[in-house]
């Protein structure tokens, strides 16, 4: 497959899997360039076994935990932010919509990293079996930090609201 | 938590989308820099191999060029051995990348160890051969001297190969324990 090709049917679910452990900006697109290196380096790799989007999305969030495990042994620097607003030029419509969504990310990237994973890969419609497969854990222990997930990301959304 | 709930999470999930990077070109880069340091290796063993073979020939240096033959294949075919499973799988999680990276420390120290017998074992070869080869020079024991103090240096070098080695990957060692940790820490 032509990176063209696999940029175009699954750049959106790389780009959303390194959002949920990248705030915006240099971090971010410094992890997507991480992810996408690892992905192109690991085609080769790639024999048919179980799906693509799986394939990817596991190097995808392995990298991800490699980038927060580093982000927690780098402390920042003075005056670096942690969240950098996106100030491309978009339609007001789009600008609200991309939002919500950043204020939702923000939200995921407050859980901890076992539920966070688990959390991105179901919203990316994985199945529970894939997700046991992506993660390394049982389907049985997949719905118990589902759960959990669920719930951690519930109340932190409601506690906003009601702030 | 209901179904309506859960649709408007993914809602807000599936918006969040933004620009990849065009790594094609550090892709490359990185791809061909890995390429050039096989080949390096395989240079520098080829081209030893070819002045020992040249230096074989040379009923004079016959026995030199067949120990530096032996040292060269004793090497590559160490190598090999040694590196043979190592390799990472890319796609694979953190306790498998921590797997290779205790894989590749193992890997280093056993090098190491072969760089110091194989060099000792060639070094005592020497010893042995060289003098009687250049007896008939017109100054033998400058040939002797320069040479001996040359491999003497060499010897010391590889000889404490598995000290310097242990010492310089005792922080990656440290590292891989950190990482142990965390990943426990953190129940993944």
């Amino acid at each position: 497959m032509k990176l063209e090709d696999l940029l175009r049917e699954h750049g959106p679910a790389i780009w959303r899997a390194v959002a949920s452990y990248a705030p915006p900006g240099a971090e971010r697109e410094d992890l997507a360039q991480d992810v996408m290196i690892a992905v192109w380096q690991a085609l080769p790799a790639y024999r048919g076994e179980g799906s693509l989007r799986s394939f990817i999305l596991r190097i995808a969030h392995n990298r991800g935990l490699s980038h927060v495990w580093r982000r927690s042994r780098t402390p920042l620097a003075a005056g670096e932010e942690v969240d950098v607003p996106d100030t491309r030029p978009q339609a007001d419509e789009q600008v609200a919509r991309n939002q919500q969504a950043e204020q939702f990310l923000r939200h995921l990237r407050a859980l901890p990293l076992g539920q966070r994973q688990v959390l991105a890969l179901a919203l990316e419609g994985l199945s529970h079996q894939e997700i046991g497969a992506i993660v390394g854990i049982t389907v049985e222990n997949v719905a118990v930090r589902l759960g959990r997930a669920r719930e951690a990301m519930r109340k932190s959304l409601s506690e906003e609201e009601a702030a | 938590m209901s179904d309506t709930e859960w649709t408007s999470w993914q809602e807000k999930w599936k918006v969040g989308e933004g620009p990849l990077p065009d790594i094609r070109a550090l892709a490359r880069r990185e791809a061909r820099s890995s390429r050039l340091a096989a080949i390096a290796f395989f240079v520098l063993i080829a081209a030893g191999l070819a002045g020992s073979v040249k230096a074989f020939m040379d009923p004079k240096a016959r026995l030199a060029g067949g120990m530096a033959v032996a040292f060269c294949a004793s090497m590559s075919i160490g190598y090999l051995v040694i590196r043979r499973g190592v390799g990472a799988r890319t796609d694979g999680g953190p306790r498998e990348a921590l797997g290779f990276l205790e894989r590749r420390l193992r890997a280093e120290q056993r090098i190491a160890h072969l760089v110091r017998w194989v060099y000792l074992g060639m070094f005592a070869a020497f010893i042995l051969i060289f003098p009687p080869m250049v007896r008939d020079h017109a100054d033998p024991a400058i040939e002797i001297g320069v040479s001996f103090t040359g491999m003497v240096l060499v010897a010391i070098v590889t000889f404490t190969a598995p000290w310097w080695v242990a010492r310089r990957n005792r922080r990656h060692q440290d590292e891989v324990a950190r990482w142990k940790r965390w990943l426990d820490e953190q129940q993944l």
